[in-house]
């Protein structure tokens, strides 16, 4: 007999998965089967929320309360960061180890950044851009056609300005 | 009325003049937009010595539940007249008689309710008359809210005066944020008109649950769904071990989008299918089976029947609703 909003009524499962894909329901079928949940219409509601990042691994987040899903993406740095770089996509069972180097303007990572505001612990705004720029070199890619430490290195020696917000 | 605003506003609360209180037929108080309202506005925010709760009332040896239904029967804050005077409609309060038209699984869910009355009624104060005790405990129960009071999970309710009049809306996009920090506030999650019902979503309930614990039935209820375990389970008699062993038995449901995924493995179970490759994902079951059929169809003979209370009327509309749309989803 639960008080009204209950928090504890809502589960929660986070998975990784190529966007714009509908994953094998081998993967999902363990966990949403038992919960009178279909891994099939999950999976292709998975599919329909991750359209935009095709080809790239995604984050999703399922909420589930009642016997039913709802999906939503969960935004990460490295999916947005390889989503800026608008390659074409790929076909993931194909190609392998895929190399990222394209170039992003400051400008996206800066947009990146602001949507990663409110998962990063960093106090300004400069701080999180710092992160992004960290997940760029990771992936290879380049920021303003150099390589993001660069600008980094730029940012703390105040030769390039961040908005405060 | 203005003497609860009045008593909220002195002791550190704060009530928006955009907010009144009106009652609506069928829906008993509510809060309502007295004027426009725009999305995230503060509506309403208590101070934490302004909630009731086990903390504030301080006594170690009760449950929650039972401490807020002893503070009920023996205060004599005025708080108490606002609260409804009667649970008529709730199926504690129905005679033996008709209880028989709930779902079973719902009967169970009212026995059990009946039952924690009279543990609580010994326990917390057995000179009341029980009469007056269910009052006080349905009042708990239909109006409590959640908030942290350091006690195990289900011990963690508060009573909030005024915020306890909101009423439900199944919608939780559209519906009234409660924030819970030092007290707890309220903000409107979208734009109102004047006029307008301000609600709550007091969570992803189906309609059986809404009415035994709050006493209505909600039209147009994403969240319900017709139990159909008892219709299937003596079918299933035969897979009953394999059934469990995989972690299927029991919990079949159907609502407006088709059966669930359990039901259909049951189903599949009943066509004697492979059903380890069907849990595991690598086939995928039918979406409908004959067996279905002729369970709503047979449901749906009982639910068009006659009924004694206007409560099991809406409820059984709800259900047919949900029969005729999973059959048009199928083609039958």
């Amino acid at each position: 007999m639960p008080p009204k909003i209950d928090p504890n009524e809502v589960k929660i499962i986070y998975l990784r998965t190529t966007g714009g894909e509908v994953g094998n329901a081998s993967a999902l079928a363990p966990k949403l089967g038992p919960l009178g949940l279909s891994p099939k219409k999950v999976g292709e509601d998975i599919a329909k929320a991750t359209k935009q990042y095709k080809g790239i691994s995604v984050t999703v987040q399922l909420t589930i309360q009642n016997r039913q899903a709802t999906v939503s993406v969960v935004p990460a740095a490295s999916t947005l960061v390889i989503a800026a770089l608008k390659e074409p996509p790929r076909d993931k069972k194909k190609e392998k180890n895929i190399k990222h180097n394209g170039n992003i303007p400051l400008d996206e990572i800066i947009k990146i950044a602001r949507e990663m505001r409110s998962k990063s612990f960093a106090k300004e705004l400069s701080g999180t851009v710092k992160e992004v720029l960290g997940t760029a070199q990771s992936v290879g890619a380049r920021v303003d056609g150099k390589p993001a430490h660069v600008i980094i290195d730029q940012i703390n020696a105040g030769e390039v300005d961040i908005p405060s917000e | 009325m203005d003497q609860l605003t009045h008593w909220i506003a002195e002791s550190g609360g704060y009530i928006s003049p955009k907010v009144e209180v009106t009652a609506i037929p069928d829906r008993g108080n509510s809060i309502v937009a007295a004027c426009s309202i725009s999305k995230g506005e503060k509506l309403v925010s208590l101070s934490r010595h302004l909630l009731i709760n086990a903390q504030s009332l301080g006594e170690p040896n009760l449950t929650s539940h039972q401490a807020l239904a002893n503070f009920l029967l023996t205060s004599d804050s005025f708080w108490i007249e606002t609260l409804p005077k009667s649970f008529d409609s709730i199926p504690v309060c129905w005679s033996p008689a008709e209880l028989k038209f709930l779902p079973a699984k719902n009967q169970a869910h009212v026995a059990k309710q009946l039952a924690q009355i009279a543990v609580d009624h010994r326990l917390a104060c057995p000179n009341e008359p029980f009469d007056r005790f269910r009052w006080a405990w349905l009042c708990v129960n239909s109006r409590c809210l959640y908030w942290d009071v350091g006690r195990e999970r289900k011990e963690n309710m508060t009573m909030a005066p005024f915020i306890d009049f909101l009423n439900h809306d199944t919608d939780q996009s559209k519906t009234v944020q409660v924030k819970s920090g030092l007290g707890m506030a309220l903000y409107a999650a979208r734009d109102y008109e004047k006029g307008e019902e301000i609600c709550l979503n007091y969570g992803p309930h189906e309609n059986a649950f809404l009415l035994c614990e709050y006493g209505f039935v909600a039209q147009q209820n994403p969240w319900d769904y017709i139990d159909l375990t008892a219709k299937l389970e003596p079918l299933l008699k035969d897979h009953e071990s394999q059934l469990k062993e995989l972690g299927y038995w029991g919990d079949y449901t159907i609502n407006s989008d088709g059966a669930s995924f359990r039901t259909l493995v049951a189903c599949e179970a009943l066509k004697n299918s492979k059903l380890k490759s069907v849990v595991d994902g690598l086939v995928e079951p039918d979406e409908w089976s004959p067996v279905l059929t002729e369970i709503l169809n047979e449901l749906e003979i009982v639910f068009k029947g006659p009924v004694p209370r206007p409560e099991i009327r809406h409820l059984y509309d709800g259900y047919l609703s949900i029969i005729y749309s999973s059959r048009s989803k199928v083609g039958t």
